[in-house]
């Protein structure tokens, strides 16, 4: 080297004695690291050769999202990393992991390759790990969980709304994982929930919306589901069986296994039951990319939708919940028979005494009581005592009556959820209203409507989360915001000899309304309202409700009104396609501006496609002393 | 002295422990007819209307237990190390019931396939639980365990 510095002097030589000294150094370590043989060492350099942080399943396990500084996980929990940046670096996560794989301070299912197995299984195959390497490490717990769930295919479960609840509308996911029984009752399932301890129902919203619950996946066998959402809350239950192989199926469960005990916030609008569940599908099949679809809310219907469009669903099954079963079986017995049922229900009638001509008869009273009795204990009517007593007395006497006819609870299954129209809707709509033409545009983000048809929905609910409409009057004053509503609910359950149902209804936003010199002025409602509602082939679904109705702003005097008043309605299925509104109500405001109105409206609503609708409105109504009369036709698409 | 201070503590550790393990097991009160009822029914206030079904609140456990703790009740003598069996009966003798007194069911197709019940047989046995469902559900207190036992009695019957 000394013969490459002459002319250059001391500085040279001394630069290039210290290169040389780097470059032996660099080359003894480099063969100090291959000598200890380093497995570890190899691992990381081959997992960065391959870029394997980058590499999409790493995305999946770990739930990482792009931000705008570059990924961050969605799961909060630190635990779930092994890294403290773990959250926000998947290198770091990845080349944690790696060197977690070789802790040597435990031996059970808290060794990282026993709580982060599909980590470990995947990592596994793209670095062709040979497990001999690695320090011991026994999952037993983990094993015992796939040796009990036996993992070979999955359900996507989907309990639909309950009657008189239309919050339910939602609808909720969760999924089953099926195994080797030919029983479905003992296959497990997987449903990630908020662990939310208060009662206070406000309380409960904000902490819900603003993700200060915490939510875990559970497991549990599917037969307490069912228990859970078909007797308890009255839901059908619909089951998607997704096309997944018995190997995607088995990435899902190591997933899944990652995240036991693991929490993640619960922000009940995006961050949801249903949001969550599909990391389980990609972590199964990561092709799909079943997260990046949403946005600012989630609606779980809409998450089925999604499957459903990629191909995701091969086969559908409906369970009828206890409360949809009850009314079938009472449609199948005349009066006569029914009221015996009540009876045996009340204990006016012994089961024995039951006097049907007809055996068949006699035993659809004893299973209708049966269901019955069960029932009532659900809704806490009866005491555990009266349960055990009455519940076993019926049976007793149903024993000695031989097994049903084999059609005989054959229930016919309703339009699927997923198959009513889309959960968002946009509307167009031309009008008249007091001999001046109107044009109007109405956004609705959810969910179903009256003026909407009912297929895939329960008939008379109607729940709306913000909407706003936005109407223009050439001849009088242009454009202008017609309404916003915040939230509207209404439900119109009938009741019968078997359910009595209280139908109730709460509205509030804003909305034009005319004053009492004549003018409209957008003011502020809240408009609260219960009844009673029945059902007869005749008139369809008809209605009567006390309600109450706060005006605040506009050119009220004292800025609002106060008023009380009854309404009435009909809800009538036509056709399959074509179904009736009608309503009328009056309102007495007695305090603040002191007046009266009066509305009557005559609907059409018209079926068109899955996402097509129209509305024919026909109303007239009264204000102060002003009378108006209004002709409306819309075009509602759905999304 | 040191000795009796830490017995004592030990000793409360273990009743607080109890006390707690018997406290998450929360709907357990009991091993009959009744006893599996899994929380609240449907909440109609309206407060709670407004958001919560699809929150799906769980409050107690979080829980990644596979089984919904039937531990406190005693097993079946006549059948012994079938654990899945007892489960599925503690928790389901209410259906189970209803579908012995029927004749057919998706509970009892269960219960005979953790049974081991041939599906050639299970016609017959079926016809045999239900003409003899007074000597399976022999009181309302009926617990699950006397009732397998009793099942499994009149199939050999």
């Amino acid at each position: 080297m000394e013969l490459f510095i002459k002319g250059y002097g001391c500085l040279r030589a001394s630069i290039s004695f210290f290169i040389f000294l780097i470059g032996i150094t660099y080359i003894s370590t480099t063969s100090v690291w291959a000598a200890e043989g380093s497995y570890l060492d190899l691992l990381l350099k081959t997992a960065e050769e391959k870029q394997l942080y980058r590499d999409r399943y790493w995305e999946v396990l770990l739930h990482y999202k792009k931000t705008l500084t570059g990924v961050k996980s969605l799961i909060d929990d630190p635990r779930f990393f092994l890294s403290s940046y773990g959250n926000k670096s998947p290198r770091n996560e990845l080349v944690a992991t790696l060197t977690g794989f070789f802790q040597e301070d435990k031996t059970d299912d808290s060794h990282p390759r026993c709580r982060f197995v599909a980590r470990y299984e995947w990592l596994k195959n793209e670095l062709n790990i040979d497990e001999s390497q690695l320090p011991l490490a026994s999952c037993k717990e983990f094993e015992e969980a796939h040796s009990r769930i036996r993992p070979k295919s999955v359900v996507l479960v989907f309990p639909a709304a309950y009657v008189n609840g239309p919050a339910s509308t939602f609808g909720h996911t969760l999924i089953r994982i099926d195994g080797d029984y030919q029983s479905k009752l003992l296959s497990y399932a997987t449903t990630y929930a908020a662990y939310a301890d208060d009662t206070n129902g406000i309380l409960y919203a904000f902490k819900g919306i603003f993700g200060y619950y915490k939510g875990y996946f559970t497991i549990l066998p599917y037969y307490e589901k069912i228990k859970e959402y078909n007797d308890l809350e009255q839901r059908d239950i619909w089951e998607y069986r997704l096309n997944l192989t018995e190997d995607e199926v088995s990435k899902m469960l190591l997933h899944l296994w990652e995240l036991r005990e693991i929490y993640s916030d619960y922000y009940f609008f995006d961050e949801n039951c249903s949001y969550s569940l599909l990391f389980m599908i990609e972590a199964a099949r990561p092709s799909l990319r079943l997260t990046d679809e949403f946005g600012p809310w989630v609606i779980p219907i809409d998450t089925l939708r999604a499957m459903k469009k990629e191909g995701l669903v091969e086969a559908i099954e409906y369970r009828p919940s206890k409360g949809t079963k009850i009314r079938h079986i009472a449609s199948l017995l005349d009066e006569r028979a029914q009221i015996s049922t009540i009876g045996v229900v009340a204990k006016t009638l012994r089961p024995e005494e039951v006097e049907e001509s007809d055996p068949g008869e006699k035993i659809k009273v004893l299973d209708l009581a049966s269901e019955l009795i069960q029932y009532r204990y659900n809704e806490k009517e009866l005491t555990k005592e009266e349960y055990q007593k009455d519940f076993l007395n019926v049976l007793m006497a149903r024993s000695r009556l031989g097994s049903p006819g084999d059609g005989d609870y054959r229930i016919q299954v309703p339009l699927q959820p997923e198959e009513g129209h889309g959960s968002s809707r946009l509307t167009l709509g031309l009008g008249l209203k007091g001999g001046d033409f109107y044009q109007e545009i109405r956004y609705r983000a959810a969910q179903h409507e009256l003026s909407d048809p009912s297929g895939g929905y329960i008939e008379g609910s109607e729940i709306v989360f913000f909407s706003m409409t936005v109407r223009n009057t050439p001849a009088d004053g242009g454009v202008r915001l017609e309404g916003l509503d915040i939230i509207n609910i209404v439900s119109i359950s009938p009741r019968d000899r078997f359910f009595k149902p209280t139908s109730w209804k709460v509205k509030t936003g804003f909305l034009q309304k005319t004053m009492a010199d004549g003018d409209e002025n957008l003011i502020y409602h809240l408009n609260p309202g219960g009844g009673f509602a029945f059902k007869n082939d005749k008139l369809g679904l008809y209605y009567f409700m006390v309600e109450t109705d706060l005006n605040v702003g506009g050119g009220y005097k004292n800025s609002y009104s106060l008023g009380i008043g009854p309404s009435l309605g009909v809800i009538r299925e036509i056709t399959e396609f074509w179904k009736m509104n009608l309503f009328a109500n009056t309102f007495y405001y007695e305090l603040g501006d002191n007046h009266k109105s009066y509305k009557v409206i005559a609907q059409q609503v018209v079926r068109l496609s899955q996402n097509n609708s129209l509305n024919l409105d026909l109303s007239w109504m009264r204000d102060f002393d002003v009378e108006q009369n209004e002709v409306k036709l819309n075009w509602n698409l759905y999304f | 002295m040191k000795k009796v201070l830490i017995s004592a503590v030990i000793f409360g550790m273990m009743s607080t422990g109890a006390a707690f393990a018997a406290g998450t097991s929360q709907s357990n009160t009991g091993c009959g007819l009744g006893s599996m009822l899994l929380g609240e029914a449907a909440n109609d206030s309206l407060g709670l209307q407004l958001l919560v079904t699809t929150t799906n609140g769980i409050s107690g456990n979080a829980t990644f237990g596979m089984t919904s703790g039937t531990s406190d009740c005693k097993t079946p003598s006549r059948i012994v190390g079938n654990e899945r069996l007892n489960e599925f009966v503690v928790s389901n003798i209410d259906s189970l019931a209803k579908d012995i007194a029927m004749g057919r069911g998706e509970s009892l197709d269960t219960m005979a396939e953790l049974m081991g019940v041939s599906a050639d047989k299970r016609e017959a046995v079926y016809a045999q639980l239900q003409a003899n469902f007074s000597s399976i559900f022999t009181s309302e207190r009926v617990e699950a365990a006397d009732v397998v036992d009793n099942i499994v009695t009149v199939i050999n019957s």
